[in-house]
């Protein structure tokens, strides 16, 4: 298979388009302006919509309306739009539609800059807009792992009938690295409950259940596929963390720091591994059934994910923290640093 | 509002924020209108403690750190509601807000519709140079200005005309100028200020980067200044006035209408100590006695 060197943006993009991707709805934000840059070029090439919406709750709502349509479609952000996509994706997943919307995340909280950041965890997992809500996150930490997952967020997206979120960050959009792509899909046929002109029955997208019995059957069932995803769907990596001492729980970019760090302090005869969730929803809580002597998260955010780690371990293990905000993203010396100190006891910087 | 002063110049002449360095493109239409606000804020004769400066965001509001004043930055489509609930908070401030074509008539256009129909007297300097320039070129609501309706697709569909639409949406006053005369649109912009209700100026300011095809030259070439004789303030001759110039394919300059004003006066609780130090507590609380 040939590789090819691809910025993260575009790579997506085009793994979209192969994954059967036919309507991409989008708003320019950096740090992910290549991504609609790429689909205004090559979506209709291949027979595809794009549209550059007025705004990003515009995009998520075109995206609405085209999932209803039985189509696979897509928008991309980053944080600003994402807070203004979560009513849209509230309304999607009381709707029950598939679709996919990535978030270059970048930092906040506000406008804050276009730097690198992972500060959008607590969003993604628990906030996508008002009231039960979750949907799939997968956070890939290489450009090629971004490729491998879309198609995997399309099809989960399907078989649960609801969104899925990409979290990446602006270090992934923006890099390049090289690339194996897949050979495209061609788009599967809309599905039995999608708006295409039914004969029959009619079809009706709807998050309205008016009688309260009705809502909370409506909920219910929702609750039930959050429940089979949490059992089916935890997505890991483990790296040297058989033997650990130390586990290093991390994710994207930061991951990619800390493997860096683990290879540092391994050397230095310090038995440190990573955990590195893939899926952020659901949290892969299996992967925490070990407990080595502690354990320590590195996030490029205030301290968010660490409660899901402590949720985890219910207390079985002291568990540390060391965060970078405002787009920082800390080198693999410091990283080991932290791993050392972790060992000796906690140490908080944010 | 303090009368003119000499200091008042030397005031607005001073970057508040020196920790700002000028960001803009060598060439940019901005740089006009800053040169043009400056003056303007130094004619209405205010200083800066009287005016807040309500920045989009986009290159066109980083004009606001290069300015004196009280400042705000807030979202992306959102300075015209920062602006008017400043407003309504504190109605002795001058209010400016200074947003592109991007944000005031894509992400802000509802902002743009009911500010408008509100009628708050405050300023909306749009800096309009038919694109996204922040975020590197993209199209935005008036992309496309001087091209033909038979060029437009439903991708590319055609441009928004803040002028008219203001009109039509309620705006009290509705302006244009051309910034790369800053002496004109220092003009425009203090009767815009002056102006007891929402003033709209279109201000078509070249992006040298990213837009091409509306370039200074290309402005130049396609404006002309209003004629003496047009009467603002009737909204037919207004109208006739747009569509004269469009079928000329030229954009007109200076003001294009001014209602006669028939609001009321607007009401508003007392909320600072002065005000209600004139007032009498005792009949509020009698109820509860
Ligand atoms: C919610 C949200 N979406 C997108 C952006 C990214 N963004 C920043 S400026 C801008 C457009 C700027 O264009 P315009 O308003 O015309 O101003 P100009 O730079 O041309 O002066 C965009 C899309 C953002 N900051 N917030
Ligand atoms: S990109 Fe365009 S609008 Fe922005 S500073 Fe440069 S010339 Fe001005
Ligand atoms: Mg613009």
């Amino acid at each position: 298979m040939k590789r090819i060197l691809m910025k993260g943006n575009e790579a997506l993009a085009e793994a979209a388009i192969r994954a059967g991707c036919r309507a991409y709805f989008g708003y320019p934000i950096t740090p992910q302006n290549e991504v609609p840059e790429y689909m205004a070029r090559h979506m209709p090439r291949a027979g595809g919509v794009f549209v550059q919406a007025e705004s990003e709750i515009a995009a998520i709502n075109m995206v609405h309306g085209a999932s209803g349509a039985g189509v696979r479609a897509m928008a991309s952000t980053s944080g600003p739009g994402f807070s203004l996509m979560t009513e849209g994706l509230s309304y999607m997943i009381g709707s029950r539609l598939p679709g996919v919307v990535v978030n270059v995340m970048r930092g906040g909280p506000g406008l804050g800059n276009i730097a690198p950041s992972q500060g959008d965890y607590f969003q993604v997992t628990r906030g996508l807009g008002h009231g039960d809500t979750h949907g799939i996150v997968l956070a890939p930490s290489t450009v090629q792992e971004i490729v491998d997952l879309m198609p995997v967020a399309f099809e989960l997206s399907e078989r649960y009938r609801l969104p899925v979120v990409i979290a990446a960050d602006g270090i992934l959009g923006q890099m390049m690295e090289p690339v194996t792509l897949p050979e495209p899909i061609a788009p599967p046929p809309p599905p039995d409950w999608a708006t295409t002109g039914a004969v029959g029955s009619p079809r009706v997208i709807s998050s309205i259940y008016l009688a309260p019995e009705d809502l909370e059957r409506h909920v219910l069932s929702l609750m039930r596929t959050y429940q089979e995803i949490r059992e089916r769907e935890q997505r890991w990596e483990a790296y040297r963390a058989d033997d650990a001492e130390v586990l290093v729980v991390a994710y994207g970019t930061a991951a990619r720091v800390v493997r860096s760090a683990v290879d540092r302090v391994r050397a230095q005869g310090l038995a440190a591994g990573l955990i590195r969730p893939i899926t952020l929803w659901p949290f892969p809580t299996t992967a925490f059934e070990r407990s080595p002597r502690r354990w320590l998260v590195v996030e490029l955010s205030a301290g968010q994910m660490v409660e899901d780690v402590r949720l985890a371990l219910s207390g079985r293990a002291p568990v540390g923290f060391h965060g970078r905000v405002g787009g920082v993203v800390p080198s693999p010396a410091e990283v080991a640093e932290a791993i050392r100190s972790a060992v000796v006891g906690e140490v908080v910087r944010a | 509002m303090s009368v003119a002063s000499p200091d008042a110049a030397k005031l607005w002449e001073q970057n508040a924020f020196p920790r700002h360095r000028i960001q803009w493109c060598p060439g940019c239409g901005d740089f006009g209108v800053l040169a043009a606000l400056k003056m303007a804020l130094v004619r209405i004769g205010v200083v800066p403690h009287e005016v807040l400066l309500v920045g989009g965001i986009g290159c066109s509001g980083q004009t606001r750190n290069y300015l004196n004043g009280n400042g705000f930055h807030g979202t992306h489509g959102g300075p015209l509601g920062y602006a008017l609930g400043a407003k309504m908070a504190n109605p002795d401030l001058t209010v400016i807000a200074l947003a592109g074509d991007g944000d005031t008539l894509a992400i802000g256009m509802e902002s743009f519709i009911h500010v408008c129909r509100r009628d708050p007297a405050m300023t909306l300097i749009l800096m309009n140079n038919g694109v996204y320039g922040l975020t590197r070129g993209q199209d935005s609501p008036t992309t496309g200005l001087g091209k033909v309706m038979e060029e437009h697709t439903e991708e590319h569909p055609p441009f928004v005309d803040p002028a008219r639409l203001a009109i039509t949406a309620g705006a009290t006053f509705v302006a244009q100028s051309f910034s790369g005369d800053p002496k004109h649109c220092a003009e425009i912009y203090a009767q815009a200020f002056r102006h007891p209700g929402f003033a709209m100026v279109n201000d078509f300011s070249p992006c040298v980067t990213y837009n091409r095809f509306n370039t200074a030259s290309w402005y130049r070439e396609h404006s002309e200044h209003i004629p003496e004789g047009h009467d603002p303030s009737d909204k037919a001759a207004a109208w006739a006035l747009l569509d004269d110039f469009d079928r000329r394919g030229k954009l007109p300059l200076g003001v294009i209408y001014r209602a006669p004003r028939h609001k009321k006066a607007h009401a508003r609780l007392p909320i600072w100590e002065e005000e209600l130090a004139g007032i009498d507590p005792g009949p509020m609380f009698s109820v509860f006695r």
